[in-house]
């Protein structure tokens, strides 16, 4: 699925959150969006998967506007994985994983739907934690648990939003490595909003860099993640080399004092 | 555990809630065998049989005892019986509904307003004999009631719609709908111009179950049942939208439409009930409770439970309730809010896990 | 799910046919007797009811000391909760007949039925739901009461019923006598020559506008009722107004609540005497504070109305003893000695 942002544009009542956003994910791609707190990651991811209405513009999905696709159908292509979960009642491993199959369930849960979840779960490698309840799970368990609710989607574009914030060094390194394997394997394509930036470097193909709502950057990683760039955008001196893994690794050195001004007039 | 085993895990434990509901309908047919033979008059056990029997297989040609019998049996105590798990069971299921449309274990339908609404227009009916449609007269505070409980939702949904319909705007507008009604009622009660009036609203409050008739049921059934239906279509919604809005729009769910219908739906079930009994408390809150307790947050399994147990609270405290001090009883809406006093203590002390967080 | 949703709504459509079905041929009249004869009356609900005469068995859920006053207290069967007023004064078997009802919203439907009666005589608290049951069993309902204005029309409607007329008759000429008595005598009075009234009731400042019976009580006794017009029907009024209107007379309406005995009626007095907003009235001053029991106020009315009237006039009722009335109604209608306290001093 080829999916294109054309002028996208969403304010939250008169505060402009994205402005004409352009961009374009391509098959199986893996494309992170960086960007400073409040740039607009998580408005963007939203106003994919039209959780939020744009003002503006509009989300191509292989030519057809997403706005005219139904919720239903919509929920057939796209899996969103948000930054944080809550249940406000208990639910089993099993039965939230289960969710993600709504939009092909009409009652009944078939054998079919059930051979799929437990595939997702040992894919994930959490299947001794079916029976177990969502909220009583570790961070990184939750994770992977969301994770494979939106698998069980069979989407075919993959929407993250910090997929990595709440997970230690291992889980972080796991989920992404499966991620990326995913979109290698099947038809997927991943967006995926980050703050880490050199696992962002690491694990995209593609990134763009997010600055008070607007595309800063986009490129391959080592064009974007450039030390002037990291510092128009997110106001830091770092050195930036590159890593044994061929992919930029930046190092943050000490943030610039009085503020980005500065460098925008020297741009 | 391979996949074989996960999937086992699944079908066992769907077997197991099936089995404690169908556990809980064998209970609440025993209650409905035990309810039937007891009663101030005379007719017990085998009397009761023989004027049922008589009736569902003619051709047996049972006798069915004397006419007094008959009528105490299938007039008095069978409408009452069946009144009991219809409200049991819509309380119930309405209780539940809105519990998951709200994302809030502690609502339930009276959180609308409509209890205080429904109060208001029975006695603008009894107080003032006034009322909105003037249909057949005997059933004027009955139609009061319904019309201003209906009147009461759309005045919840237009105000949360302001904000856009989320549970938040919901229960605020649904206090606020709440006390404009409960201050109209206390006007009406201090201007009544006869003290029986009064009284009559206070009774009317109550709740209770003693003027059940066969006509009765034939009106409400029909809406408890379509109502207790489309909400049940609903399960899957409910499940999701527990995630949250926004998960729950990402899996193809239009929360805020699935909230205002079954916002609706519940409301009418409920009101439709108690335009006749009065307001009867903590069944609806009480019975969805339980129920997850023993069979978990899918409703798709919640709401038959709950409808279930509901009936069973229900008809136990009313049959209680019109025994305890014979041949008085005791209004069943004081019942059930004693119920829910030790309920909600043990909620409190409970240290097993948590319903929420 | 929409085969699901189509079985599911055959089943049900299916249950409701069912249940109709059933419903029509749920309802079991009594036989009807070989033809007796009908007497016809109109209750307080305006229904026309039809009772086959001659009654032989009577429930009362109100009334019941009429029907003991008419003479047929051996055809009820089954009765209400009845005052400690009532029960001192009826003969001792209606007090062993069984409660089948704590007052009319509140009847126990199974015990009725049980009793077979031929009559029920309930108020205005009986639920429509009820009375349908009970007519739908062939037992006729007067739903009616015994104040003004139903009193009179109500007591003669039994009298037709019980074949007593000429006690019936008795009754209500002995209780308008009182009441002429009464208003001729106080016709001619002026409004100046007429006391001002603070009527309470139920608690403190709790009074009683116009359109109510209390205030009817208070003008058809001579007296003026300062709570006339005050927009509420039962108004609590504000203890600086009832200062204010400074009045002659202070009326308290005591119930079996207060207590029965000499002593509470003192109490009840001795408090309102020593309320701080009444102490500069008149009334408290000339100890003009009378409290009068409701069985006299309102079940009795002519006993209450000649208490009411010697309070405010003692110089036109002074061959009036109200006491000696009250004990000789009872004596001549219920053939039983009076006693207790129903109004003080």
């Amino acid at each position: 699925m080829k999916l294109v942002i054309n002028g996208l544009s969403f304010s939250y009542n008169s505060i402009a959150a994205l402005k004409d956003v352009e961009l374009e994910l391509g098959l199986n791609e893996v494309l992170s969006i960086v960007g400073p707190n409040g740039s607009g990651k998580t408005t963007l991811l939203k106003c994919i998967d039209r959780i939020l209405k744009p003002n503006q513009g509009a989300v191509l999905i292989d030519g057809r506007d997403a706005a005219n696709i139904g919720l239903d159908e919509l929920a057939k292509i796209i899996g969103y994985v948000p930054q944080s979960s809550t249940s406000t009642f208990p639910f089993t491993v099993f039965d939230v994983v289960l969710m993600g199959r709504k939009p092909y369930i009409r009652w009944s849960v078939s054998e079919r739907d059930k051979e799929i979840i437990a595939e997702i779960l040992k894919f994930l490698g959490i299947s001794e934690l079916a029976a177990r309840y969502f909220n009583e799970l570790s961070g990184g368990e939750q994770q992977k648990v969301i994770v494979a609710r939106a698998l069980a989607q069979q989407p075919q574009i993959l929407l993250l939003d910090e997929p990595t914030s709440n997970l230690d060094i291992k889980h972080q390194l796991e989920v992404l490595s499966i991620i990326k394997g995913l979109t290698q394997s099947r038809q997927l394509s991943v967006i995926m909003a980050m703050h880490d930036l050199n696992l962002a470097s690491r694990f995209s193909d593609k990134m763009a860099m997010l600055k008070h709502g607007c595309i800063f950057a986009v490129g391959t990683p080592k064009s974007v993640l450039t030390e002037e760039n990291i510092e128009s955008v997110y106001g830091v001196k770092s050195h930036v080399t590159n890593s044994v893994l061929d992919r930029p690794q930046v190092t943050p050195i000490a943030p610039i004092a009085t503020g980005v001004e500065n460098s925008e007039e020297s741009k | 555990m391979n996949t074989t085993e996960v999937k086992r895990l699944y079908t066992e434990a769907k077997a197991r809630k099936v089995l404690a509901i169908l556990s809980i309908f064998v209970v609440l047919l025993i209650a409905v065998v035990i309810s039937i033979s007891l009663g101030a008059g005379s007719p017990r056990f085998a009397e009761a049989m023989q004027v049922i029997f008589s009736k569902l297989f003619p051709f047996l040609e049972i006798d069915p005892g004397s006419k007094i019998t008959q009528v105490i049996i299938l007039d008095i105590r069978l409408p009452r019986i069946v009144l009991a798990i219809m409200a049991g069971a819509g309380l119930a299921v309405s209780g539940a509904t809105l519990q998951g449309v709200l994302r809030n274990p502690l609502v339930s339908p009276f959180i609308l307003g409509i209890s205080s609404a429904a109060g208001f227009g029975a006695a603008l009916a009894i107080a003032l004999g006034v009322g909105i449609l003037m249909p057949f007269k005997g059933y004027l505070e009955v139609f009061n009631a319904f019309i201003f409980s209906v009147i009461a939702v759309f005045m919840v949904y237009g105000i949360a719609r302001i904000r856009g319909i989320t549970p938040e705007s919901v229960i605020l507008a649904g206090v606020a709908i709440n006390y404009i009604f409960s201050a109209m009622l206390a006007l009406i009660q201090y201007i009544a111009p006869e003290h029986t009036a009064v009284r009559a609203v206070v009774y009317w409050l109550l709740g209770r179950l003693s003027n059940a008739n066969w006509e009765t049921i034939l009106l409400i059934l029909p809406i408890v049942l379509v109502a207790t239906v489309l909400m049940m279509r609903h399960s899957w919604d409910m499940n999701v939208m527990s995630l949250g809005e926004e998960v729950a729009i990402s899996l193809g769910v239009n929360s805020r439409r699935v909230l205002a219908i079954c916002m609706a739906l519940g409301a009418l079930a409920t009101a439709s009930i108690i335009s006749f009994t009065g307001v009867i408390g903590f069944i609806c809150l009480v019975s969805p409770h339980i129920a997850r307790m023993m069979i978990g947050s899918d409703h798709r399994f919640l709401l038959p439970c709950s409808i279930v147990l509901g009936a069973l609270l229900l008809l136990c405290s009313d049959t209680f309730a019109r025994l305890v001090i014979m041949p008085s009883e005791i209004p069943v809406g004081i019942l059930t809010s004693l119920i829910g006093v030790p309920f909600f203590v043990y909620l409190l002390l409970s240290r097993r896990r948590l319903f929420w967080h | 799910m929409r085969k699901r949703t189509v079985v599911l709504s055959a089943i049900i459509i299916v249950l409701v046919i069912v249940a109709l079905a059933y419903t029509i041929n749920l309802y079991v009249p009594f036989e009807t007797a070989p033809q007796k004869e009908t007497i016809t009356i109109i209750d307080n609900t305006g229904v026309y009811v039809e009772v086959e005469v001659p009654v032989e068995r009577i429930i009362s859920i109100m009334a019941t000391e009429i029907i003991c006053l008419l003479g047929h207290e051996d055809k009820i069967v089954g009765r209400s909760l009845l005052s400690a007023d009532v029960e001192a004064i009826l003969p001792p078997s209606i007090l062993d007949l069984p409660v089948v009802a704590e007052s009319s919203f509140s009847p126990n439907m199974e015990l009725i039925l049980e009793l077979e009666p031929d009559l029920v005589l309930v108020d205005e608290g009986l639920s429509s739901e009820n009375r349908k049951t009970m007519e739908d069993a062939g037992i006729p309902v007067i739903n009616d009461m015994l104040m003004e204005p139903r009193r009179k029309i109500f007591i003669k409607n039994l009298g037709l019923i019980l074949g007593a007329e000429e006690k019936a008759n008795e009754f209500i000429d002995y209780e308008e006598y009182y009441e002429n008595l009464v208003k001729e005598r106080i016709e001619n009075l002026t409004t100046s020559e007429k006391p001002s009234v603070y009527f309470e009731w139920y608690m403190s400042w709790f009074s009683a506008s116009a359109g109510s019976e209390f205030h009817d009580m208070l003008v058809d006794a001579g007296g003026i009722n300062i709570a006339a017009g005050e927009p509420v029907l039962y108004p609590t009024l504000s203890p600086e107004y009832v200062a204010d209107e400074n009045p002659d007379f202070i009326i308290r309406m005591s119930t079996y609540l207060d207590g029965e005995d000499l002593a509470a009626f003192q109490t009840l007095r001795d408090e309102i005497l020593s309320r701080p907003a009444l102490s500069e009235s008149k009334a408290v001053k000339e100890g003009k504070v009378c409290v009068i029991k409701n069985t006299v106020l309102v079940d009795r009315r002519p006993i209450g109305l000649l208490y009411l009237a010697k309070w405010f006039h003692p110089s036109l009722f002074e061959d009036i003893d109200p006491a000696a009335v009250h004990e000789q109604m009872i004596q001549q209608f219920f053939g039983a000695d009076l006693e207790g306290v129903f109004a003080y001093p």
